[in-house]
């Protein structure tokens, strides 16, 4: 499976990722459009700074998602494509999730009283956040050849340095 | 034969998952006396005041229909640990290979006289709240009390009140809501209730439920009566282990078990509820009466029964959610406590509170109320014990992010 892949080291915190996420997730899903909605639309994904790192934070669909496992009213759910997204006339606004969720990456909508979460841009064959990071800190990869293409570049990187 | 699990609350719909997910592919017998047998408990109150129906809090998983369990419903009376067999009150006997014992828990009541009226209620099964409503639907009711301010008790509370009811709620305790929040979120939160019209008297011990003609017509304080045509009964749940009795299944406030949830029976586990169990933070085992726990324990307990090897976390006392009064609360672990070595951060702006107890260099309480994002993150930091040393400060100071964590991973 395709997963969105974060390169902390390429990550220079300019927040595309955070406009892009909100522009999509918007009614008019355009820049201007979004701005002027009332409500604004809300983003999912959160650039974090700290002393030695800056890097993306969004939702991981864990496969052993705590999320999922502390909903008591059955929004969320695993979909097809293994994607963790709420079945929002569901929610009734208990915050189990945000209280679940190691990453700190649900946020709650205040006027519908609702859990709002990375949905994986599911009907996009690419993510908002990945199609408009300039620096490719965020990429979509196969998890299964990841480990390959690491191996791979330690190789050459000792290569190199031989 | 196969495999017998008495409950169907959340803890043996998980246990059944996991069983199947972990290639389980034997019989398996689900026993229960309630009805409808699978549904979101922890919504209960959402029937009182109508914002959900029956089916809408259905559970969105079929044990049957799904997992191709099958159904028995019954009373369980006894289990025969020799004979590998499981008696129902009907005289039915049922065989197993491996027994899940899911049995849950059940309202505890106070020591007091008129529970018996007609009027006084729990809520801890659909057939409790529907009860409910329909006794609100028929009778000329306009005030309630409630009994006991924990969770269940405010949510019931507020739900009464939304429904147009004059409603008062009765703690024992000096503060509501304890353990799950300490005094200071207590006064926020009551003073949210009381703006929605709730009536809340703390440190107040029921002493008898008042009746006329078999019917509920108020509750007796040592401090005076309250009239009400209905009493719910919200003083906290004890495990259903009575059956168990004689069986050779070691038992205490709970059903012990080892870090696999084996009880003391080999071929019996246990899930939710009625697991008695280490505490993460304490000395004494404990139980711990949490959905978050039961869908924890019972997928421990079925992936076990299935062959394989997973140990249960430890049990936190407190792991709770919940908006109330329009806020929004998040609790982990010792939140109420106080001096005795631990360490408390607080701040406090209006209603917005956050409290972080550290006992040494680990998360031993987390409390947020008001501004909840980002609470995962202290409560994940609290479950993995993991020692935060140089970050305390900085922990308590401002919010914590993922990212902090994968910054200071290093220095470890």
């Amino acid at each position: 499976m395709d997963q969105v892949y974060v390169r902390p080291e390429r990550c220079m915190g300019c927040r595309s990722c955070e406009i892009a996420c909100a522009v999509q997730h918007s009614r008019s899903k355009t820049l201007f459009g979004a701005i002027r909605e009332e409500p604004l639309p809300q983003k999912r994904i959160f650039v974090e700074a700290a002393e030695k790192i800056r890097m993306p934070v969004f939702c991981r669909h864990c496969d052993d998602a705590p999320c999922l496992a502390a909903c008591i009213t059955g929004c969320l759910y695993r979909d097809e494509k293994g994607f963790v997204r709420r079945k929002i006339e569901r929610c009734i606004g208990c915050w189990s999730c945000i209280m679940a969720c190691p990453f700190g990456v649900i946020i709650r909508d205040r006027r519908k009283r609702t859990a709002v979460k990375c949905d994986r841009c599911h009907e996009l064959d690419v993510p908002a956040c990945v199609a408009a990071c300039p620096t490719r800190a965020l990429v979509l990869v196969d998890v299964d050849a990841l480990p390959k293409e690491k191996r791979r570049q330690v190789v050459l990187r000792e290569a190199e340095g031989a | 034969m196969g495999v017998v699990v008495i409950g169907s609350g959340i803890a043996a719909v998980a246990a059944v998952q996991a069983m199947r997910a972990n290639r389980y592919e034997g019989e398996v017998t689900l026993v229960t006396n309630d009805e409808p047998p699978f549904y979101y408990r922890p919504m209960l109150p959402s029937l009182i005041d109508g914002s959900k129906t029956m089916e809408e809090i259905l559970l969105t998983v079929d044990p049957v229909a799904d997992f191709g369990a099958e159904l028995v419903k019954g009373t369980v009376q006894g289990v025969n640990c020799a004979a590998k067999t499981v008696i129902l009150s009907s005289g039915d006997v049922l065989g197993y290979e491996k027994l899940l014992v899911a049995s849950g828990s059940s309202p505890s009541f106070p020591q007091i006289k008129g529970l018996d009226a007609e009027g006084v209620f729990t809520l801890r099964t659909m057939k409790d709240a529907l009860g409910l409503c329909s006794y609100l639907q028929r009778t000329d009711v306009s005030k309630a009390v409630v009994i006991g301010a924990g969770l269940v008790g405010v949510r019931t509370a507020e739900a009464l009140r939304r429904r147009g009811l004059a409603v008062t709620l009765v703690e024992r305790l000096p503060t509501i809501l304890y353990p799950v929040v300490d005094q200071v979120g207590a006064a926020i939160v009551a003073s949210r209730l009381q703006k929605a019209g709730l009536e809340v008297i703390v440190g107040a011990r029921a002493e008898q439920v008042l009746c006329s003609d078999g019917k509920v017509a108020g509750l007796r304080l040592a401090s005076g009566e309250i009239p009400a045509e209905v009493v719910v009964v919200a003083t906290g749940v004890r495990p259903n282990v009575g059956f168990l009795e004689g069986s050779g299944v070691d038992c205490r406030r709970g059903i012990l078990v080892n870090p696999y949830l084996q009880t003391s029976q080999p071929d019996i586990y246990a899930a939710g509820d009625v697991v008695e169990y280490l505490g993460l933070l304490e000395d004494e085992p404990i139980v711990s009466p949490l959905w978050t726990t039961a869908v924890a324990t019972g997928k421990v307990a079925g992936t076990n029964i299935a062959g394989g090897k997973m140990r249960c976390e430890e049990f936190l006392p407190v792991m709770s959610a919940a908006e109330i009064g329009g806020l929004p609360v998040i609790a982990a672990g010792l939140v109420a406590m106080e001096g005795n070595g631990y360490e408390v951060f607080e701040r406090r702006e209006g209603e917005n509170y956050r409290k972080l107890v550290f006992k040494g260099d680990t998360l031993a309480g987390v409390l947020f109320v008001g501004e909840v994002e980002g609470a995962g993150v202290y409560v994940s930091l609290l479950k993995a014990q993991k020692r935060v040393g140089g970050l305390k400060r900085q922990i308590a100071a401002r919010r914590l992010t993922y990212a902090q964590l994968v910054g200071s991973s290093g220095d470890d």
